[in-house]
């Protein structure tokens, strides 16, 4: 057929890439991924962004963007509602695809099957049948589903802290997942910590059911998906950790929330917290200085 | 009479940059300058030191720096360590009175606050999107009225009732100072206002949600004006002390810090020498075009000879005394 799928590599790239390229691949379509996040992508997703919007929005904005001046004319957007069954994540995100085709000349297509799980946790299921029968057979689609599912799952289970048993000196590093795997935004924070001795952890390492186990604790349900793991994760392993970084998106609306309950949460521990809020114009410089500052404050606690 | 053995901290800051030279054995400090960084960084840096070797003979033992021109400084010396500012300040802190608490420091462009619970830093905030309620707006409003900034404090003392000013941000404040004077109101009752709202302004972005207790240290450019000491005291209802070196603690403990890592590691300093402040320092930058990040590379040269290189995200072109 030669239908080449763009998959922007930004937002739920991170936690659905398996499932996604698996998936096109059991249509037996090719997709081509945007490369990671440069500054030539923020620039262009920044440009052109209408104002208030988040940093990630900006940098997906980018990376469609640059999808659609390589010349590929169908893009992959899912317009996503729910990831959990009575949780809800960001309302940008169904939007998107929406968003995107704002930004885009007419002859680009969108394909965006709805995810939500809100309801009924198989409705992504039959979504992405239909979607995937309209792009090949039935049968080529049921089995692409069956088949991608099972890739995201194992690849959900390979990122698992092996024994479940946290590392030594381990500090949490929370926040959107699209934020702390997009290195061009977390990168400086991964090196400082590795070369300081200190151990990253992640909500997405850690079992999903006990996360929701743990988020049970607090006071009030948290219904944002993202939020939910990564309190959930705080309270799991507060008193085994020596700090909690949390990465945070200037203008997010979840982050405002869920942050300052994080800090809240770490100082009822009395574990060392630090909050880094990102956004395009972050000059490095003050973000480092911070960590610095930080991995010193953890460095000068354990000697003494 | 032979050279005096010292370490040398420089601070090297958006507004000013500071030289300290500290006793070896009683972290005294021996000589200390208070320098307008007017942008220039590496002018400034090579006029202290040219000043320095002025003041006195001086066998320097080692180097920290620290400020946001601390790697700069850094390569120019041959620094023994390379600190942000929060560890030094903190450090610097606690040489001056070991039972410190809390560390309160307003400088020309950012504010800090650290907490320092049984000798060690337990948790510290910056300012940060905002600059409002520093030193750099003190500086711009005392220039407006026509007052030198070292008699802002003493004028603000005289005030009887403190106008209230909007301190949220320096534009709507300065049109609230406006709107206040044309009303009538004394210029020593809008200045203390005016501190009473950077304090208010300090307490509510940089402070929030800290416990802050005694001993309470303010440092620091802005430490100078006893206007805002004593608006911080107010709103603390606490007892603040200014340090005697308030204005330098940054460069007193970059300096304690080069002591304390060659004390431990038994190492020799790397310090280049007085010879610095004889060569001639410039710097050389351009756009990477080696990928879409387009990072902007900085070459720094001495005497011709490119002494450091950074601003790569790759790591690509970096060339510097790694001596974080």
């Amino acid at each position: 057929m030669g239908l080449t799928v763009g998959i922007p590599r930004a937002l739920f790239y991170y936690q659905h890439a398996p499932f996604w390229s698996t998936f096109f691949e059991g249509l037996g379509l090719e997709t081509v991924e945007s490369p990671h996040t440069n500054k030539e992508i923020l620039d262009l997703g920044s440009a052109r962004a209408v104002d208030g919007c988040c940093l990630p929005l900006k940098v997906f904005l980018g990376h469609v963007l640059h999808l659609a001046d390589r010349g590929i004319d169908t893009i992959f957007v899912p317009k996503i509602v729910s990831i959990v069954r009575r949780e809800y994540i960001c309302p940008y995100f169904l939007g998107l695809p929406d968003f995107a085709r704002h930004y885009l000349p007419n002859h680009v297509r969108i394909l965006d099957p709805v995810v939500d799980k809100r309801r009924w946790s198989w409705q992504w299921a039959r979504s992405f049948v239909r979607f995937g029968s309209d792009l090949a057979s039935f049968r080529q689609a049921v089995r692409a589903f069956s088949k991608a599912q099972q890739r995201q799952r194992d690849w959900e289970a390979k990122q698992l802290i092996e024994g479940h048993e946290l590392p030594k000196n381990a500090v949490l590093l929370l926040g959107h997942r699209y934020l702390i795997e997009d290195r061009f935004f977390s990168g400086s924070i991964f090196d400082s910590f590795s070369k300081s001795g200190f151990h990253l952890v992640m909500a997405h390492q850690l079992p999903e059911p006990v996360l929701r186990m743990y988020a049970r604790r607090l006071q009030k349900r948290m219904f944002w998906t993202s939020g939910r793991q990564s309190l959930g994760a705080m309270e799991y392993v507060a008193d085994h950790i020596v700090g909690v970084v949390t990465l945070a998106s200037f203008a997010c609306g979840t982050d405002s929330l869920v942050s300052d309950l994080i800090q809240r949460r770490a100082r009822n521990a009395g574990v060392p917290n630090i909050v880094l809020h990102l956004d395009e114009h972050t000059g490095a410089a003050g973000t480092i200085t911070r960590l610095e500052a930080f991995i010193d404050m953890l460095q000068r606690r354990r000697t003494s | 009479m032979g050279k005096h053995k010292a370490y040398l901290g420089v601070d090297v800051g958006s507004v000013s940059t500071n030289l300290v030279l500290i006793d070896p054995e009683t972290d005294r400090v021996l000589t200390k300058l208070y320098l307008r960084t007017n942008g220039d960084p590496i002018g400034t840096v090579v006029k202290g030191m040219q000043k320095l070797a002025e003041a006195g003979e001086w066998e320097v033992v080692g180097v920290g720096t620290t400020g946001s021109g601390r790697q700069l400084a850094g390569v120019m010396l041959g620094a023994d360590v390379v600190k942000n500012e929060i560890t030094a300040h903190a450090v610097a802190a606690l040489k001056h009175n070991p039972k410190v608490s809390t560390v309160i420091e307003i400088g020309g462009q950012d504010s800090k606050i650290i907490l320092i619970r049984s000798g060690v830093v337990s948790d510290f905030a910056m300012n940060t999107i905002c600059a409002a309620g520093t030193g750099s707006f003190l500086d711009q409003q005392a220039m407006r009225l026509g007052i030198d900034i070292r008699d802002f404090g003493r004028i603000a003392l005289q005030a009887r009732h403190p106008v209230r000013i909007a301190g949220r941000c320096t534009v709507f404040a300065e049109s609230d100072m406006i709107h206040k004077q044309q009303l009538g109101h004394s210029i020593p009752d809008i200045l203390a206002g005016l501190c009473e709202a950077m304090v208010r302004n300090y307490l509510s972005n940089v402070g929030k949600g800290k416990s802050i207790e005694p001993a309470v240290l303010f440092q620091g450019g802005v430490a100078a004006n006893q206007g805002i000491r004593k608006a911080l005291e107010k709103a603390l209802g606490l007892e603040v002390e200014v340090p005697i070196n308030y204005d330098v603690m940054g460069a007193f403990g970059a300096a304690v810090l080069a002591k304390e890592r060659l004390q431990a590691t038994g190492d020799k300093t790397r310090f280049g020498g007085f010879a610095v402040a004889r060569s001639s320092f410039d710097s050389f930058s351009w756009e990477c075009e080696d990928c879409p990040n387009n990072c902007e590379i900085v070459q720094i040269r001495r005497d011709g000879r490119p002494l450091a290189c950074w601003g790569s995200r790759c790591g690509k072109h970096q060339v510097s005394s790694d001596s974080a």
